[in-house]
C-alpha cells in the first residue's frame, strides 16, 4: 500500500460564514499533465511509438497547454501487465518546450506479434494506461489481426460515440485515414463547439489538437491499440491541394499559407504517434511509408495532398475532359513510383492501400464525378491499378475516407465494361461524427452508372475487418446517433474478401448476418 | 421491487441520463432514466449480488462514458462496478478493511478506475482505490486520508476527476471544541 504523503495534501478550511478561509499549510500542487492521455503507433516486429503531451490546461490560447517555458523530464514504461510489475523497456525522454511538451518514444527490444501494456510518469503524476502490440515478424503469419479504421471526426459535429465503440471492440490495430481534427471556427449552437476562428498559426493547431484530445472516446481509442494514421485536407485547410489553397478564406498572402501550411504538418507530427523518421522537414513532412505485419499484410500508407496537382475544372462535381490528362497526378511521380516497387515486393498476402479519398470511379448519369477524389485523376489510377496487375499483386485491397459515408465497392480493370475483371477491392469506413447522424438509407448512389459500388450507408461508424490468410472480413459498424453521447453500435453488412479472389462476397445477405451461426451464415458472390 | 424505499442517489454521463440507486427494502435498487422525458431506461434491478442481511446507504458515481460504481453498507463497506448497460463487472467486494465503516461516497475516472471512501465509527475518514475488475493492484490502498485523525473527522465525501485525481471533504472538530469545520483535500491521485 502507499500512503498518500501529507506533504501532497491541500487543506482549505471553509468558514463558518461560507467564505473560503486561506489555508496556513497549504501548497500549490502540480496540476495533472497528462489531459490529453497516450497514444501509441507505427508497430514494427520489435518496437511501437509511445506518445504523451503534457497539457494541464489544454486549451490555453497559446497552445502550450499550461505547461511552463521549460523542458520535462518525462519517464516511460512498458509491461507485459497493465498493473506493471515488472518492465519490459523503460526510460526517461524530454518534453520539450518547444514540441509543445510532446514525445514520441520507441520503445524497442520488444517481442514480436506481442501485446504489452505502458504508461508515462512526470511532475509527480502518472498517465493512463494504454495498450498496443507489435507485429509479426517477416515470413511469419502471426495471430489473426482484427484492425479497425476510421476518418472524419468533426468535433461540432456530435460526439465521438463510434471512437468508443472502437475502443470496445478491442482491435489489434486502427488506421486513420485523415481529417482527424477540423480547421473551422466556433459555429455557435453545435452540438459541441470548436474553441476559437479558424486556425492558422501553429498555437492555434496545438489548441485544436489539444481539444479533440481531450475528449474521452477519442483517448479511449488511442489506448486501446497502436494507430497507423495519415492526414487528409482538413489536417491543414480544406480541399488544399499541394500548396493551391481551395479558397482564399482567411485571405493569407502565400507565404502565410506557407507558413499556416508548415505549423498544421508541425503540429500534426505533435500530436499523433508518428516515428521520429516523419517528423517534418522544411515546409513537408514525410509521410508515405510501409508498415508490414509479417506475411499477413503490408500497409501502403499514403499521402494524397501533398504532392498533388490541382483539382481539376475548378474542383466539385463535374463533366471535366482535364480529369483524364495523362500528366495529372494524385501522388506525385515519386510516391506513386515507391508505391509500386513496394507492390512488386510481394511482402505479405495482402496489400492494403491505407489513403483518403474515394478510389473507385463514381460517374453520376451526366457523366460528373468528384474532382477532388481519384475520378479527377484518372491517368494516376489508371497507371497504379494497371502497376499492380503488371505485378501480379494477389490482393490489393484500397481503404478509404473522406467522404463521410460507409461505401464497399469492386475495383474494375475497365470501369466502363461492367464485364471487365474485378481487379481489387475498396472498402471506404464513413465518418466518425463529420455530417451529424446522417439517415438510414442504404440506397447506393448513382448505382445505375457505377455497377461496381455494391454497398452504400449514411450512417456513422467505422469499418472492423478480421484478416487472416485466407481472407479478410470486413464488419460495416454503424451509429444512428452522434448528436447525443453513447449509442449503441451494431453491423449493418458484412463482406468478405478471399485471398486470391478481387472482389467483394456479401457475408450477411439473408442469412442472419454476423450474428447467426457460420453455418447458417450465406456468402453471395456480388456480380 | 418491494418494501419501503429510501436514501436515493444519482449520478449522470454525457449521454445526460440519471442512474439511480436507493435502499430498496434490504436491497440496493438500481435504474436508469432518460433525461427528458423520465422514462425507464433500464428496469430496476438490484445493484448487490449478495441478499443475506441489510444493504444500506449506497452511493453511486459515472463517468463519461457512463460506467458506473456502487457502493453501500453491510457490516462494512462494499463496491461493485458495471458497465454503462449496468451489467455488473464483478460480484460486490469489501472495500473497507475495519469494523466501523459506514457512510460509503464514490468516485469515478474515465478509465473507470473507482475510489470508495467512508467513515469509520464517525470519528475517521478513509478511502481506497479499485480497478474495474474489483481488484485493488495499483489504486490508492486503503488509508484515512484526513489532515490529522486526531479527535473526530467524519461525513467523509470523495470525488474523482476524469483522470484519476482524487479530491476529499469532511467535517472536523479534531480539537473537541464542537465547533465543526469543513476541510478540503487537494493532491491525490488513484495510483499506487
Amino acid at each position: 500500500m502507499t500512503a498518500i504523503k501529507r506533504r501532497v495534501f491541500v487543506l482549505g478550511g471553509l468558514a463558518t460564514a461560507g467564505a473560503l478561509a486561506l489555508p496556513t499549510n497549504a501548497r500549490a500542487a502540480t496540476p495533472y499533465p497528462f489531459k490529453l492521455a497516450v497514444a501509441s503507433g507505427e508497430p514494427d516486429s520489435s518496437s511501437v511509438v509511445l506518445w504523451t503531451r503534457l497539457a494541464p490546461t489544454p486549451l490555453n490560447a497559446d497552445g502550450q497547454g499550461g505547461m511552463p517555458n521549460a523542458d520535462v523530464a518525462v519517464e516511460w514504461q512498458v509491461s507485459t501487465t497493465d498493473t506493471f510489475a515488472t518492465l519490459t523497456a523503460s526510460g526517461t525522454v524530454t518534453a520539450r518546450n518547444a514540441d509543445a511538451h510532446s514525445v514520441h518514444v520507441v520503445a524497442g527490444g520488444l517481442a514480436a506479434d506481442a501485446d504489452y501494456f505502458y504508461r508515462f510518469r512526470a511532475q509527480g503524476h502518472i498517465s493512463a494506461v494504454g495498450r498496443t502490440r507489435t507485429a509479426p515478424v517477416t515470413g511469419t503469419f502471426g495471430r489473426t489481426l482484427k484492425m479497425a479504421f476510421a476518418s472524419c471526426a468533426h468535433y461540432e459535429s456530435g460526439y465521438f460515440t463510434a471512437y468508443r465503440r472502437i475502443a470496445d471492440d478491442r482491435p489489434d490495430l486502427i488506421l486513420h485515414l485523415g481529417d482527424y481534427l477540423y480547421e473551422d471556427a466556433t459555429t455557435t449552437g453545435s452540438v459541441r463547439e470548436h474553441v476559437g476562428a479558424e486556425i492558422v498559426s501553429l498555437a492555434d493547431y496545438r489548441r485544436r489538437y489539444a481539444q479533440y484530445k481531450s475528449d474521452p472516446d477519442l483517448q479511449a481509442a488511442h489506448a486501446v491499440a497502436p494507430w497507423l494514421v495519415v492526414p487528409d485536407d482538413h489536417e491543414v485547410e480544406n480541399n488544399y491541394a499541394n500548396m493551391v489553397r481551395a479558397d482564399s478564406s482567411p485571405a493569407l498572402t502565400t507565404a502565410q499559407w506557407t507558413a499556416r501550411r508548415t505549423a498544421a504538418y508541425r503540429a500534426y507530427y505533435e500530436n499523433m504517434p508518428l516515428r521520429p523518421a516523419a517528423a517534418p522537414t522544411g515546409n513537408s513532412i514525410p509521410l508515405y511509408r510501409r508498415v508490414r505485419w509479417g506475411q499477413l499484410a503490408t500497409f501502403h500508407m499514403l499521402d494524397t495532398r501533398q504532392f498533388r496537382d490541382d483539382q481539376a475544372c475548378g474542383d466539385g462535381w463535374k463533366v471535366c475532359a482535364a480529369a483524364d490528362t495523362a500528366s495529372r497526378t494524385l501522388t506525385g511521380a515519386a510516391q506513386e513510383a515507391w508505391l509500386l516497387d513496394g507492390l512488386a515486393q510481394h511482402y505479405g498476402t495482402w496489400d492494403i492501400l491505407g489513403q483518403q479519398v474515394f478510389f473507385a470511379r463514381q460517374y453520376d448519369a451526366s457523366g460528373a464525378a468528384s474532382m477532388d477524389a481519384w475520378d479527377g485523376y484518372r491517368a494516376s489510377r489508371s497507371r497504379i491499378q494497371q502497376g499492380w496487375r503488371d505485378r501480379s499483386v494477389r490482393n490489393p485491397l484500397v481503404l478509404t475516407g473522406d467522404v463521410h459515408a460507409a461505401w464497399a465497392n469492386d475495383l474494375k480493370a475497365d470501369y466502363a465494361n461492367p464485364n471487365s475483371a474485378t481487379i481489387g477491392t475498396e472498402l471506404v469506413c464513413t465518418s466518425i461524427a463529420s455530417g451529424g447522424n446522417g439517415s438510414a438509407t442504404t440506397t447506393i448512389p448513382n448505382a445505375a452508372t457505377n455497377p461496381h459500388l455494391k454497398f452504400y450507408s449514411n450512417r456513422r461508424g467505422y469499418v472492423l475487418t478480421t484478416i487472416t490468410p485466407a481472407e479478410v472480413t470486413a464488419d460495416f459498424r454503424s451509429i444512428p446517433v452522434v448528436t447525443e453521447h453513447g449509442a449503441a453500435v451494431s453491423t449493418l453488412r458484412s463482406f468478405v474478401i478471399q485471398d486470391g479472389v478481387p472482389g467483394l462476397e456479401l457475408l450477411d445477405g439473408l442469412a442472419g448476418g454476423r450474428s447467426a451461426p457460420p453455418s447458417r451464415r450465406g456468402r453471395l458472390r456480388l456480380g | 421491487m418491494g418494501g419501503a424505499h429510501h436514501r436515493p442517489d444519482v449520478a449522470v454521463s454525457a449521454s445526460g441520463d440519471a442512474t439511480i440507486v436507493w435502499e430498496s427494502g434490504d436491497d440496493i435498487g438500481l435504474t436508469r432514466l432518460a433525461k427528458v422525458s423520465g422514462a425507464v431506461l433500464l428496469t430496476p434491478r438490484l445493484a448487490n449480488v449478495t441478499t443475506a442481511g441489510q444493504q444500506r446507504r449506497p452511493a453511486i458515481a459515472a463517468n463519461f462514458n457512463g460506467d458506473l460504481v456502487v457502493a453501500w453498507e453491510s457490516s462494512g463497506v462494499w463496491a461493485r462496478s458495471f458497465t454503462t448497460t449496468a451489467t455488473g463487472r464483478h460480484a460486490e467486494v469489501q472495500v473497507s478493511t475495519t469494523t466501523g465503516a459506514a457512510a460509503p461516497t464514490v468516485g469515478l475516472d474515465d478509465q473507470a478506475y473507482a475510489v470508495v471512501g467512508w467513515t469509520v465509527s464517525g470519528v475517521d475518514g478513509w478511502l481506497r482505490g479499485l480497478n474495474p475488475d474489483g481488484t485493488f493492484t495499483g489504486r490508492l490502498g486503503a488509508q484515512t486520508l484526513t489532515n490529522t485523525t486526531t479527535g473526530r473527522q467524519d461525513q467523509f465525501a470523495v470525488a474523482v476527476s476524469p483522470w484519476g485525481e482524487v479530491p476529499v471533504a469532511y467535517t472536523d472538530d479534531n480539537d473537541g471544541n464542537l465547533f465543526d469545520q469543513i476541510l478540503l483535500g487537494l493532491g491525490a491521485t488513484n495510483s499506487a
